[in-house]
């Protein structure tokens, strides 16, 4: 690929540096209060959750006073514990379904339909897509709430007579999350589709190129990396994602859409198992890490 | 003939597109205004605002919105000033852990908050910082900073460095750099994180709860929670009245940098590393 | 590096300094916080701490008494109290407790014992019937705290939905196919009313374990969560299922409520408010307090409910001995033992259970009363026709086993009640998983008994 997409500058520029003390002042003074804040509250936490996840402390009880080294005890009883596993495979249908699927697609397709639009059409329906993703999550979840209501608006469009929330509570989150997270996407692929030259796909066009190639062979490529960097970064937003799903369906009914984080909530301020719950939070972690490094990695194989 | 066909269909794929995402606002509108609102969406001819005049009480709503103004506003200003400073060497000099620290950086993005706060809390009470509004802006601030410097970073890269070249040959440090030139360029990226972090503190009900003693310090999020968890399932009316009073400053902050936000998202080249 | 470390310091300390209270303040005076829940349609505790302040400050001068108040319902209390008990700085001095919460606090030292206190107070000795002064005993015996109120359970029934379905006025069900043959009555007969409502799901937390649950199980031969002989928690069983069976059989018949309202937080409002004075139910399995609602201080008053409205008691399974069950609970007002004036915080417990405040919030509240006097005060009595025999159901009621490990209990439970609510398991399926998960939530399989 010759055809440079990314604006990225060069950093091989740099602005004039002293001595070697200077050299180390120099970046450490701006960089100097994120690294601290960083470190007292967030790091610092991190760290103490890792440590907890190896004890089976708790909120209340004996084991809040007497908290033991318990070695890798909470782990073996994460893998062994069939509410966790349901948790975690609906966390990976809840990602592949709202964000994947649903935002990513959704995203492409609004920018793609937008371009060429004249002026107001774009503000109209950029405006009503990023209502959905300004609106608090609490807010949105009333509205879904009523939305799928047996008497509310989704029943009354399609005439039938639904508990959305109980007989389908997975789809009810996912649509939820695709309708109030698709603006992110979306506006990650208009920018993207901006930065496409025009004249190469007026060339292909010329070339007899139909718009399912033009797209397919074209732009897509052309975009890749927009397409890899929003598929990180939604992804690690909705595998942590609590708040839209709790106040909707509460994980519930039973465990029916209780995701990884709404489990590992329920186990350490319901059932105040601070220990299991932090062993939960760390297995969380490293599956985001994961998942970020496949994306990458997918890039670089393209790249090379 | 085809391509207006083409065009036509786009325009009706659209318009499908624009009203199902109007949906599940339709009954907040509507219930707001009816004095005996159900969950469903039916308009009747009794339009009363009784459902604003009973939630717009002091206790209700009124200091709750203070109290989030507050916590959400001096979060947005903080974290956009750290991550302003910190994102300044991360785009423009050579950092042998810079690669580290962004990937970091980024899966912290992916660590349910709900996790952190544990640790947090107790760490809030070994310092005797709980219940303390700064303190938990602080925290705030921390959480929001991964994706600020990482946005932040993304726009300084966007700025050339050719233009600060100038002003390194005058003599200007990266103080001066940073304040007058790159500073500048940068005010709509600037604006939109701030704007990202505010509305998503706004939003933020969790932490709050958890950290906070006192109701009189809640904001408008754990009120509204308390009310639709609790009160609001009975209530209908008056929670859409609360959700659109709720809701309106985020709406109006979004409107507000509506036409930088789309230029705000481009990521291609942030995944280089 | 230095200055940057050096000024957050200074930030942290700065911002330290505008943390939260301390014990003693500028003057020297004392303050005593006190941690309770209120609710917007639940104001009666804050109304009785909030004159028992005034009280206590008018009497103790030098003492400021800080009502700290947490809003939301009995799980986000829960919650925030565990959270607040974690360190001693944090930790209110005097607090409303759960009494199947106590157990748990007494074995991480968190309860102060009120027994030295308590042989001061005539009122214990003379005004507490010795059932209630159980509520809040700790394994090691010692009293923790002071009960404000006090519960039975029952059948609470329309009397109009009867009449027009045919059945008898007053309903005496000796078997629990009795009810359920009431209800499927009512809903052959009046296919637009609810025939039964109970709780049965994670909303509404403790609730649906011992309204819904144990008034159930209890009512079964021999059926306990807990073998007292052999001090074993009891893995399932027979019994278990049988209980379950009957919610199931209540949700697949379609004789209990939606599904969304059985997982609605306010089930108890629309019960209360909407279908039983407008006759769209039946049968509610309920506690003592219903009828609170409909009082002429209520949100939505309904004066017609003495006529309207029976009660009978939930009868056991096949009508054996001894033909009624019922379980009590209740709420105490405990002191920390990290309470650093707990001489003054116990004055203060004393003050806010006395005569006065106690009635004020019985009377509010709907729950039966703990205090002698209070029962027999004409205005406790006067509104409410029902007082009676829920106070003698105590002949036949059971309290829960309040072990430490008693709300781990609960919450499997609660696991299992959903599942079968939802249909997502059969009864047997849902009694073989709480089987299961018991171990791990009592601390060891030594510490089940296996069915």
């Amino acid at each position: 690929m010759t055809v440079a997409t990314a604006p990225a500058p060069p950093v091989t520029n740099t602005p004039p540096s002293g001595s070697s003390r200077r050299g180390v002042l120099r970046w450490l003074l701006p960089l100097g209060p994120a690294i601290v804040l960083l470190a007292l509250f967030l790091a610092g936490p991190i760290l103490w959750s890792v440590y907890v996840a190896f004890t089976n402390e708790t909120l209340t009880g004996s084991a809040s006073v007497n908290s033991e080294f318990v070695g890798l005890a909470n782990f073996t009883r994460l893998f062994d514990d069939p509410n966790f596993i349901n948790s975690f495979v609906l966390t990976f249908v809840f990602v592949i379904g709202s964000a994947v699927i649903g935002q990513n697609t959704l995203g492409l397709i609004i920018a793609l339909l937008q371009r060429g639009r004249g002026r107001t059409t774009r503000s109209v329906v950029n405006g009503v897509v990023i209502a959905a993703w300004v609106v608090p999550e609490v807010v949105a979840a009333a509205c879904w709430f009523s939305f799928l209501a047996e008497e509310g608006t989704l029943n009354a469009v399609l005439g039938i007579s639904q508990e959305w929330l109980y007989t389908a509570p997975m789809l009810a989150v996912i649509l939820a999350n695709v309708w109030r997270g698709t603006a992110f996407s979306m506006l990650v692929y208009s920018a993207a589709l901006s930065e496409v030259p025009k004249d190469l796909v007026e060339a292909a066009a010329v070339d007899g190129a139909g718009p399912g190639r033009r797209l397919l062979h074209i732009t897509l490529p052309l975009i890749r990396r927009s397409i890899m960097a929003n598929l990180m970064l939604i992804t690690l937003q909705t595998l942590a994602s609590f708040g839209l799903i709790y106040a909707l369906t509460g994980g519930g009914p039973g465990t029916a859409s209780q995701t990884t984080p709404l489990y590992m909530y329920e186990q350490a301020f319901r059932y105040f198992e601070i220990g299991y719950g932090s062993a939960i939070a760390l297995v969380m972690l490293v599956v985001g890490a994961l998942f970020s490094l496949l994306y990458l990695r997918l890039i670089k194989v393209e790249d090379a | 003939m085809t391509r207006l066909a083409a065009r036509g269909a786009a325009g009706l794929s659209l318009l499908i597109i624009c009203l199902a995402f109007l949906g599940p606002f339709l009954w907040v509108v509507i219930s707001s205004v009816q004095p005996e609102a159900t969950l469903a969406a039916q308009p009747t001819l009794n339009f009363s605002l009784d459902n604003f005049t009973a939630v717009l009480t002091w206790e209700t709503l009124i200091l709750p919105l203070i109290n989030s103004i507050i916590i959400s506003g001096s979060t947005a200003i903080l974290t956009v000033f750290v991550a302003g400073l910190a994102a300044y060497p991360l785009s423009r000099y050579q950092l042998r852990y810079r690669r580290h620290f962004m990937l970091t950086l980024l899966f912290t993005t992916g660590l349910p908050m709900t996790a952190v706060l544990v640790p947090v809390y107790a760490m809030f009470f070994r310092f005797n910082l709980y219940g303390s509004v700064p303190a938990m802006v602080l925290f705030l601030t921390a959480s929001s900073l991964p994706f600020s410097i990482w946005m932040m970073t993304n726009f300084m890269d966007g700025v050339p460095v050719s233009l600060e070249e100038a002003a390194w040959v005058d003599g200007a440090g990266w103080v001066r750099s940073l304040t007058t030139v790159v500073g500048p360029l940068m005010a709509p990226g600037v604006a939109v994180v701030a704007i990202f972090v505010f509305v998503g503190q706004w939003g933020n009900f969790f932490a709050p709860f958890v950290l906070m003693d006192t109701p009189e310090k809640q904001p408008a999020a754990v009120t509204i929670y308390t009310f639709f968890s609790q009160y609001g399932q009975v209530a209908y009316g008056q929670l859409a009245a609360f959700s659109i009073l709720y809701t309106a400053p985020a709406v109006i902050l979004y409107v507000a940098v509506n036409k930088y936000l789309a230029g705000s998202f481009s990521f291609a080249g942030s995944v280089k590393g | 590096m230095r200055r940057t470390l050096a000024g957050s310091l200074l930030l942290l300390t700065a911002v330290a300094g505008c943390g939260a209270d301390t014990e003693q303040n500028a003057s020297g005076s004392k303050e005593l916080e006190v941690l309770y829940k209120v609710e917007p349609t639940w104001p009666h505790l804050e109304k009785m701490l909030t004159d028992a302040k005034k009280q206590y400050e008018a009497a103790h001068s030098g003492v400021t008494v800080k009502l700290t108040p947490v809003q939301g319902n009995n799980e986000a209390y829960y919650t925030k109290l565990a959270l607040l008990n974690r360190s001693p700085d944090s930790a209110p001095d005097v607090y409303l407790h759960d009494t199947f919460q106590v157990n748990a606090d007494v074995a991480a030292g968190k309860l102060a014992p009120l027994d030295d206190y308590l042989a001061t107070w005539p009122d214990w000795k003379e005004q507490f019937p010795d059932s209630v002064k159980q509520a809040a005993k700790g394994g090691d015996g010692k009293i923790y705290g002071v009960p404000i109120s006090t519960d039975t359970r029952g059948l609470w029934y329309q009397k109009d939905v009867f009449a027009k379905a045919g059945l008898p006025v007053p309903w005496e069900p000796k078997t629990w196919n009795d009810v359920l043959t009431a209800a499927r009555t009512i809903k052959q007969k009046l296919p637009d009313v609810l025939p039964f409502t109970m709780y049965s799901t994670k909303i509404h937390g403790e609730a649906s374990t011992m309204q819904g649950f144990e008034m159930l199980l209890y009512g079964t031969p021999e059926g306990t969560l807990y073998d007292e002989a052999q001090k074993k928690w009891v893995a399932g069983g027979k019994q278990f299922t049988d209980a379950l069976t009957f919610v199931n059989t209540i949700y697949r018949e379609e004789l209990g409520p939606k599904q969304a309202d059985a997982h609605n937080a306010k089930l108890a409002d629309k019960v209360n408010y909407e279908w039983f004075p407008n006759a769209k139910l039946g049968i509610a399995l309920d506690g003592a307090w219903t009828a609170s609602a409909w009082k002429p201080t209520s949100t939505k008053p309904w004066a017609e409910w003495k006529d309207k409205m029976g009660w009978t008691v939930m009868p056991t399974q096949n009508g054996e001995e001894p033909g009624a069950v019922s379980m009590s609970g209740g709420w105490v007002m405990a002191m920390s033992s990290y309470a650093k004036n707990k001489q003054e915080a116990w004055d203060f417990i004393a003050v806010a259970t006395n005569k006065e405040n106690s009635l004020t919030y019985s009377l509010g509240s709907g729950d039966l009363a703990p205090r002698k006097d209070v029962a027999a005060d004409p205005k406790y009595t006067a509104d409410n026709p029902s007082v009676k025999f829920f106070t003698d159901l105590a002949s036949v009621t059971h309290y829960r086993p309040a072990f430490e490990e008693y709300p781990k209990v609960s919450a499997q439970i609660q696991e299992a009640l959903e599942a079968v609510t939802t249909g997502s398991k059969t009864p047997e399926e849902a009694t073989a998983d709480y089987a299961k998960a018991l171990p791990t939530a009592v601390g060891g399989p030594d510490k089940v008994l296996a069915k």
